[in-house]
């Protein structure tokens, strides 16, 4: 009689025939499978086929998900949708990723099936799938689940859309909303995976910073150049930084109004910085402790214009060098160390003469490590304030740097705000 | 480029009165090369410190080769600096340079024990190089930053020890304990030098702000 019971259960939560489920569970409990396992089983076997609401399997808070847990039912409003194309097995599939959230939490999503999800819309997806991505859980909206609208609007404490700066982008976000100014912007011909075929890359920019971008349709809009409205692109990382993808389904929109990038970055802590994995623009502020080796005044092989020493290149031998100037400096603030590097133009800045002087002074001390010297003579000790792109692998932390500017906050001043904080 | 490269040690910002209380020196293994740490009393490991300050006076301490001792005078008390002929560069800059001088030092903490058993705390310099007084005065901010962050992670901690039935999210403190453990000595006086150190500074604080508009 028992079975009976759970039977009954099961075919009213499914769905499905109540016969044919006793069946069914009678038949796996007659192979010693135990009566829990055989039902959630016979879930799996029939799907959630019934009405969205039917809290199957348990129905869970979004902050509760665990990377741990095969299949929730949740209940939450759709912050963002956005369309992406993807090559599975050989074939071309469009999905839909995005960010879900209740009242309690916020989880990213792939629908892997057209619900014509948009943002805003309340759903419970019934029998969700979930899965592991770098720690954290992530939704699977597929064949087996089954979603409903629900009809009353859902007040969740996130904003719906994928509105984001610059600075907040972080690989893996997908559908974000930007407003940004094309940088630099040129086309290209790559090979495909369809043959060849043109993007544009480039860099784009907003108040908070810089990314770099691909926009692999290209859009007469990012192409002309001017501030541009970009809906539905997603984050990848490529080379150690996060850019920003621009696909077919992007939606890219001309703007007339002005965007004063890089007005609104903030200076992050050094230790912070090189935990982030890389950022492309970045200011960092923090003592010259040292100019390591291979400053100053440098040969470079004209094939491959990579540094080398005593005429020798590791690939092409003896060559004739071409003379070029750089820094390698350790960059340090007490909570973290990066080797920033200067080109040759502001090397030419902080040696305080050109390529000329530096070969000049080089010959007439018959070492060029002289170069090298006075410029630690320069600027070791004291505070810069460095700006370029930070990647981080593993040659270490390296900050290629655009501006390298020597700190000039007044010391009393910060002096004075610090002690009214402590004071107080 | 070598793995002393890729894991560089950062360079810990310290007032000189922290420094020299920094007596118990230790390693985190058994490897021979494994980097010497000071404990810091506020609670933190120093391979390498970065200090800025006067150079007050040189003097060559060596019997057959030439040793110098620099003192480096900071708002709080001196760093006592050696540069032998390992340090050729540094050494040189000791024996070239006319007291006082505002210099930087990027350098090792070393520890030696005198005859009558105290433990004295130096500086064995990496480099040194002259710098001006700004450089020196946002170094006395900025240490004083980077101290007060110590002294208040050390606190949350001991507030932690206190009442750990509150269910305080403080983290362990693994060199707050160490600290506690062989130092005893209270951080707050730590705080009172930051503060003092801030103090010294010209044009801070109230009192003298009519000076300073008067003489800029």
């Amino acid at each position: 009689m028992e079975l009976d019971d759970h039977a009954e259960d099961l075919a009213s939560d499914l769905g499905v025939d109540k016969e044919e489920v006793t069946d069914d569970l009678e038949n796996l409990v007659e192979y010693s499978v135990p009566v829990d396992e055989a039902k959630q089983s016979l879930r799996r076997k029939y799907g959630d086929g019934s009405s969205g609401g039917g809290a199957t399997p348990s129905a869970k808070d979004i902050a509760e998900i665990t990377p741990d847990e095969s299949n929730v039912t949740v209940t939450g409003v759709v912050l963002t949708a956005g369309e992406r194309s993807i090559r599975y097995q050989g074939s071309d599939h469009v999905i839909v990723e995005g960010r879900l959230a209740d009242e309690t939490g916020v989880i990213d999503y792939t629908a892997w099936e057209d619900f014509g999800l948009e943002p805003g819309d309340a759903i419970t997806a019934g029998n969700a799938g979930v899965r592991e991505w770098d720690g954290e859980p992530e939704l699977n909206l597929g064949e087996s689940t089954s979603l409903s609208f629900e009809g009353d609007a859902l007040e969740v404490p996130y904003e719906v859309g994928g509105e984001a700066q610059l600075a907040d982008l972080r690989t893996g976000d997908r559908a974000v909303t930007i407003e940004v100014s094309i940088l630099e912007c040129e086309r290209k011909t790559i090979d495909g995976r369809d043959g060849e075929t043109d993007i544009l890359s480039g860099v784009v920019g907003d108040e908070s910073g810089r990314l770099p971008f691909t926009n692999w349709e290209p859009a007469p809009e990012i192409e002309d150049g001017g501030t541009v409205r970009i809906e539905n692109a997603y984050v990848q990382e490529f080379r150690g930084v996060p850019e920003v993808n621009v696909s077919e389904f992007s939606t890219v929109t001309a703007l007339d109004r002005e965007i004063d990038v890089g007005s609104n970055t903030s200076t992050m802590d050094i230790g912070d910085a090189v935990a982030t994995g890389g950022i492309y623009d970045v200011e960092v502020v923090g003592n010259l402790l040292a100019v390591r080796d291979g400053s100053g005044l440098i040969q470079r092989c004209p094939e491959c214009y990579r540094v080398i020493q005593k005429g020798q290149c590791r690939t092409h031998g003896d060559v004739d060098g071409i003379d070029d100037m750089r820094v390698k400096g350790i960059l340090d603030d007490g909570t973290g160390t990066v080797t920033v590097v200067l080109d040759d133009e502001l090397t030419e800045r902080v040696y305080g003469g050109s390529l000329d002087d530096a070969l000049e002074q080089a010959r007439e001390a018959m070492d060029q490590e002289v170069v090298a010297d006075r410029i630690r003579e320069r600027i070791v000790g004291r505070e810069y304030r460095v700006r370029g792109h930070l990647s981080v692998d593993e040659y270490g932390a390296n900050l290629d740097a655009e501006r390298f500017e020597e700190s000039d906050d007044d010391p009393a001043a910060r002096a004075t705000a610090f002690l009214e904080e402590v004071d107080a | 480029m070598s793995q002393s490269e890729l894991t560089r040690e950062v360079a810990r910002r310290v007032f000189a009165s922290e420094f020299n209380d920094s007596t118990y020196a230790f390693k985190e293994s058994d490897d021979e090369r494994a980097p010497n740490y000071a404990l810091l009393p506020t609670g933190d490991r120093a391979n390498r410190v970065f200090v800025v300050g006067t150079l007050t006076e040189t003097e060559d301490v060596g019997d057959d080769s030439e040793y110098w001792r620099g003192r480096v005078v900071d708002p709080t008390g001196t760093f006592f600096v050696y540069a032998g002929q390992y340090q050729p560069e540094a050494a040189s800059v000791l024996r070239d340079t006319e007291p006082p001088e505002y210099v930087s030092i990027v350098g090792k903490p070393r520890t030696y024990e005198t005859d009558d058993g105290t433990v004295n705390v130096s500086l064995r310099p990496e480099s040194i190089a002259v710098v001006d007084d700004e450089t020196r005065d946002r170094w006395v901010v900025e240490t004083a930053e980077r101290t007060l962050d110590r002294i208040e992670a050390f606190e949350a901690w001991e507030a932690e020890q206190e009442a750990p039935e509150s269910g305080s999210t403080a983290p362990t403190n693994e060199y707050a304990e160490m600290a506690r453990e062989r130092y005893g000595s209270p951080v707050v006086n730590y705080r009172n030098d930051v503060i003092q150190a801030l103090e010294s500074l010209e044009n801070v604080g109230g009192a003298d702000d009519a000076d300073a508009e008067a003489t800029n």
